[in-house]
């Protein structure tokens, strides 16, 4: 059932491509979705998302737009265009048309992007043979190498990605600490010889006064 | 008009050389004759690129397609206000920007600074000269948006229509300034350097200069933040590609420079340090410059790839040998006034707080990078996305967000545990609640958790530093309470207006913390169809589809899907998104549709409605619905920050060269009877 | 035309630059003076800041009594051997205040006595000197009263 609906919505994207691109006249592709769909999935209220809640109120009654390419045309959507598995999986996968967006992020903003479509669908299709995520991932770095991933995998020399900022921190704090520690080595000599004249002795009252002055006048 | 534009170019190639030349000599040799030359080969600099830019502008707007730069980015139907932002929509255009405005940066810091510093103006004078001809050089070599066709097409190409929104004609302005005015801060750092001046007078110069281009930079990012929010409909702000990552860097640097340059103000030490930093974030700015030229590392960004970048990187190079080479010449000089006395002192915390600046600054700019190492060292081609930079850096912000709320609670000097305790009683009480508060609420993601949690500690202390500040005048000098709180901020603007800085940060990571939370939902809709989502807070969204109206506009043909919305059943009002086909003056479309979102945003979240096309050309829609929480927060954080940045540098005196004032008439009269 | 217009700018903008060169005598005066800031002055600022940063520290909490006395007796003592240095570095400047130029000596001058003319009936404050704003019971620079008869 899964693998059906799932060719059925190809076939309607093919349907609608070709009315995009100035194709028959609509009767016409939609004859060949619904050729194309046994079950008439596309059509039918099962295959649309379960978040729907009220029923088609008229069927037919659907107004065409006016001017129909002057918008992305879309396939429905299906309940597992939302399936939460699908979408985490595909925030892992990057688009390969150069936008530099993950496979969701891209099918789900660059509407005129066709290759985040064909990922998704190949997602979709790897879901249905029964791959794990893992698998699944795996099975596109595989296809399309490394630079699919929208992180480095952590393995051999990527690791070298994810650590060097934190042995950054502790090279840094490290150095801070001795850095600190010898300023405050060099510290003592000063201050104990400064413990010994308290306020006011050894010192005229008349320069006091004046550094209460200053004091006074200074804002900081 | 542009050819006169061109020959200024030329002439400003020319009085630039000179000018750079003779500045250092003129710095070197205490000629005043030379240095007064140089300072007005500065002005004159300027005058030209105005020309320039007048005769660029003249070109827009007069739909000179001859000109390629006009062809390429403008047609004859473009409104007015966004053909003034194709100046700098390309590359060639940018580059005159770039180069005006730090002509402009360059005289004003020039004319601001006229008969002060003498010793160092010349050699910042030949540092912004250097700059701009080097810039005016890579426009008349490389890229001259002046350069004309062969032949004169009837219309242009027209701009990007994701550059026509009014985010884009401020946002990279804004980041410009921001970058730019580095340029002043690294000419008297370099000047500094370079006469061996290095006593604190050159500081107080450099101080407000960063902070201007810190407030421009902060702007910049925030403002390009809340442009890619609203046009390019992905739902969010910042994706961590490397152009964005090249403004963030040098913001890094700066804002790590403000908090350390405080401690070589009161104590004399990390002088070599803050040198460093200030020559780092010109340098950063400069490789911004050349990632987003180069096309080195892809980023949605690019311009179009071309040579340029390998000036830049000439460039680069030439400045950071420059920069630290004089910094290892002076190095004795800038010997510290070493006076640490604790481990636990505010003067530590600032170390600390400058170390995670560093290391954050430093992952971005690994992260960035990797990519091309990977391909160096190990052959294999790798993507460093989101992920990537979320994992690695947000341990590392929550823990400058700590340190934040850290600093300001800790003495100058030294403290003791007493005090401490009655320092962090209040904020570490706040933080607890909130984090076993958001636990009860079954808030599962854990940073989650910690940012808010730290998000109370840092209020509070800001908080805590205000009431006793306030308390503190008011038993001192017996204000009133809102006199003391007002005298407080006025005399120590640059303390208090930091801490609403930082209020605005706690407000800002707030609102990253709420991407944890949002979700996207795609839906297709008939007219009067409904769907219902729910947002992370219990509410239940309820979106009808009303329908798609088309209609022309301007120039483009709009398709406006339009949504009623209800949040648990109370009604909210209509959502409209559109498709645009933008048009060129013959009629024929330009570019692919692009998408206008629908946004309602309230304190607690937004919602995010894209039209995202329509099934078979009907009126059956199909949606993404996104709700985002907290959005909110990170704009109106930007806000706070940005008038925390100017209340700390709301012109008036230092407050001591106030108080030197109020002490010189005693100075004066004693003069006076010598 | 266009050859005209971009000659002169050309002209104009070389004579503005080459003019100083050209022209030395004019410009020769003495340009480079010395520095406005010394290092004496800053270490005196920064020993005064130290003082005031302590107090208010300690008003604010974050100071303890006991180390309060003991750094303000530290700070007293660099503070008045900064103003001592101070003082040997200008000595015509007893009370240190910037080092000015003739100039603004005159014009400061004229403008306290502007000052003291135009506002007759101003009060001053005993403790130390300024100009007293508001109710006048308190200085709003140091804080100290003023012991002023309450208003009527």
């Amino acid at each position: 059932m899964r693998a059906v609906r799932w060719y059925g919505g190809t076939a309607v994207r093919a349907a609608v491509l070709a009315l995009a691109l100035g194709g028959r006249a609509d009767a016409q592709a939609r004859e060949r979705a619904d050729a194309a769909t046994p079950s008439g999935v596309s059509q039918s209220p099962t295959a649309r998302p379960p978040a729907r809640l009220t029923a088609p109120s008229s069927t037919d009654s659907l107004g065409r737009l006016y001017a129909p390419n002057m918008v992305q045309s879309r396939a429905p959507v299906t309940a597992r265009d939302n399936d939460a598995l699908v979408k985490a999986i595909e925030g892992k996968l990057r688009c390969t048309c150069g936008c530099n967006l993950d496979v969701f992020t891209c099918r789900t903003t660059d509407f005129s992007c066709a290759t985040s479509p064909a990922m998704h669908r190949q997602v979709l299709a790897r879901l249905d043979s029964a791959m794990t995520p893992q698998q699944i991932v795996a099975a596109f770095e595989a296809q399309y190498g490394q630079a699919v991933l929208m992180a480095p995998p952590k393995r051999g020399f990527n690791w070298a990605a994810y650590i060097m900022p934190f042995v950054g921190l502790g090279v840094g704090i490290a150095i801070v600490g001795l850095v600190m520690r010898r300023w405050i080595r060099a510290r003592p000599a000063t201050l104990i010889e400064v413990e010994t004249p308290p306020p006011g002795v050894g010192v005229a009252g008349q320069e006091l006064e004046r550094l209460k002055r200053e004091l006074e006048r200074f804002e900081a | 008009m542009t050819d006169l534009g061109n020959i200024a170019l030329w002439v400003a190639l020319l009085i630039g050389c000179w000018g750079s030349a003779v500045a250092f000599v003129g710095g070197r040799t205490g000629r005043a004759e030379l240095a007064l030359s140089a300072e007005r080969a500065v002005y004159v600099t300027w005058g030209l690129l105005v020309i320039a830019s007048v005769g660029l502008m003249r070109a827009l707007l007069t739909h000179d397609f001859n000109v390629e730069y006009v062809a390429s980015y403008t047609s004859r139907n473009l409104p007015v206000y966004y053909t003034w932002s194709a100046f700098y929509a390309g590359q060639k255009g940018s580059l005159l920007l770039w180069a005006i405005v730090v002509a402009t940066f360059g005289s004003a810091a020039l004319l601001a600074n006229r008969g002060r510093y003498r010793e160092l103006m010349p050699y910042v004078a030949g540092v912004v000269l250097v700059v701009v001809t080097f810039f005016v050089a890579v426009m008349l070599f490389a890229s001259n948006p002046f350069e004309r066709l062969g032949f004169t097409p009837p219309d242009g190409r027209g701009l990007n229509p994701q550059l026509q929104n009014p985010g884009m004609t401020i946002h990279p302005p804004m980041l410009y300034l921001g970058y730019t005015s580095i340029t002043i801060p690294f000419a008297f750092a370099v000047a500094a350097l370079l006469s061996g001046r290095l006593d604190t007078g050159w500081l107080h110069a450099i101080r407000r200069w960063t902070l201007l281009s810190w407030l421009f930079l902060s702007c910049g990012i925030v403002l390009g933040m809340w442009w890619a929010y609203v046009e390019l409909g992905w739902g969010g702000y910042w994706a961590w590609d490397p152009v964005e990552n090249a403004s963030f860097l040098p913001w890094l640097t700066m804002t790590a420079f403000l908090h350390s340059v405080m401690i070589q103000e009161k104590r004399g030490m990390l002088k070599r340090w803050n040198v460093g930093l200030v020559v780092g974030s010109f340098l950063l700015s400069i490789f911004g410059t050349f990632i987003t030229r180069s096309g080195v590392i892809s980023s949605v960004h690019s311009f179009t790839q071309s040579s340029v970048g390998y000036f830049f990187l000439a460039f680069l190079l030439f400045a950071a040998v420059a920069g630290f080479s004089l910094l290892y010449y002076r190095w004795p000089e800038l010997e510290a006034e070493a006076k640490l006395e604790s481990m636990v002192s505010r003067e530590a915390a600032f170390l600390f707080n400058n170390l995670i600046f560093i290391v954050i600054a430093f992952s971005v700019l690994w992260g960035t990078l990797f990519p091309i190492l990977s391909e160096w060292v190990k052959g294999t081609k790798v993507t460093v996305g989101p992920p990537f930079f979320n994992q690695v850096n947000v341990p590392l912000g929550l823990l400058l967000l700590l340190l934040t709320g850290i600093g300001p609670l800790i003495a100058w000097r030294r403290a003791s545990p007493g005090n401490l305790k009655r320092q962090f009683r209040w904020p570490v009480a706040a933080m607890l609640l909130t984090a076993v508060a958001l636990a009860a609420a079954r808030i599962s993601d854990g940073w989650a958790i910690a940012a808010y949690a730290l998000a109370a500690f840092v209020t509070t202390t800001v908080a805590q530093e205000f009431v006793r500040g306030t308390g503190a005048r008011h038993r001192l000098h017996g204000e009133s309470i809102p006199v003391a709180l007002g005298r407080l901020i006025a005399r120590n603007r640059r303390r208090y207006g930091g801490y609403v800085v930082h209020l605005g940060m706690v407000m800002l990571f707030a609102g990253f913390a709420g991407l944890a939370f949002k979700s996207d939902t795609e839906a297709t809709l008939k007219p009067g169809e409904s769907v219902t989502v729910r947002s992370p807070y219990g509410h239940a969204y309820r979106f009808t589809h009303q329908g798609v109206s088309q209609y022309e506009q301007l120039n483009r043909f709009v398709s406006a899907a339009s949504m009623d919305v209800w949040r648990d059943e109370k009604y909210l009002g209509v959502m409209k998104s559109e498709k645009r086909q933008h048009m060129d003056s013959m009629g024929r479309p330009t570019f692919e549709p692009s998408t206008e979102v629908a946004i309602r945003s309230d304190l607690r979240e937004d919602v995010y409605l894209v039209y995202a096309g329509s099934v078979q050309g009907t009126e059956e829609a199909v949606y993404r619905i996104t709700l985002n929480p907290l959005v909110w927060w990170v704009w109106y954080g930007g806000v706070v920050l940005v008038i925390g940045g100017l209340i700390t540098m709301w012109p008036g005196d230092a407050p001591t060269a106030a108080s030197r004032r109020r002490a010189a008439p005693a100075g004066y009269v004693a003069q006076v009877t010598t | 035309m266009l050859v005209l217009a971009g000659l002169i700018i050309a002209l104009a903008a070389v004579f503005v630059v080459l003019e100083p060169v050209l022209r030395p005598a004019v410009w020769a005066p003495d340009r480079l003076a010395a520095f406005d800031d010394d290092a004496t002055l800053a270490r005196r600022d920064t020993a005064l800041a130290a003082l005031k940063e302590i107090e208010f520290d300690r008003a604010t909490g974050k100071l303890s009594d006991e180390d309060y006395e003991r750094l303000r007796a530290k700070y007293t003592t660099e503070a008045l051997e900064a103003l001592r240095a101070a003082d040997a570095a200008f000595p015509d400047r007893l009370t240190a205040g910037p080092p000015a130029s003739a100039a603004d000596t005159v014009e400061a001058l004229i403008a306290s006595a502007r000052e003291s003319s135009k506002s007759n009936g101003r009060k001053y404050c005993i403790e130390c000197g300024s100009g007293l704003e508001g109710s006048g019971r308190f200085c709003v620079e140091c804080g100290a009263a003023t012991k002023l008869a309450p208003r009527p």
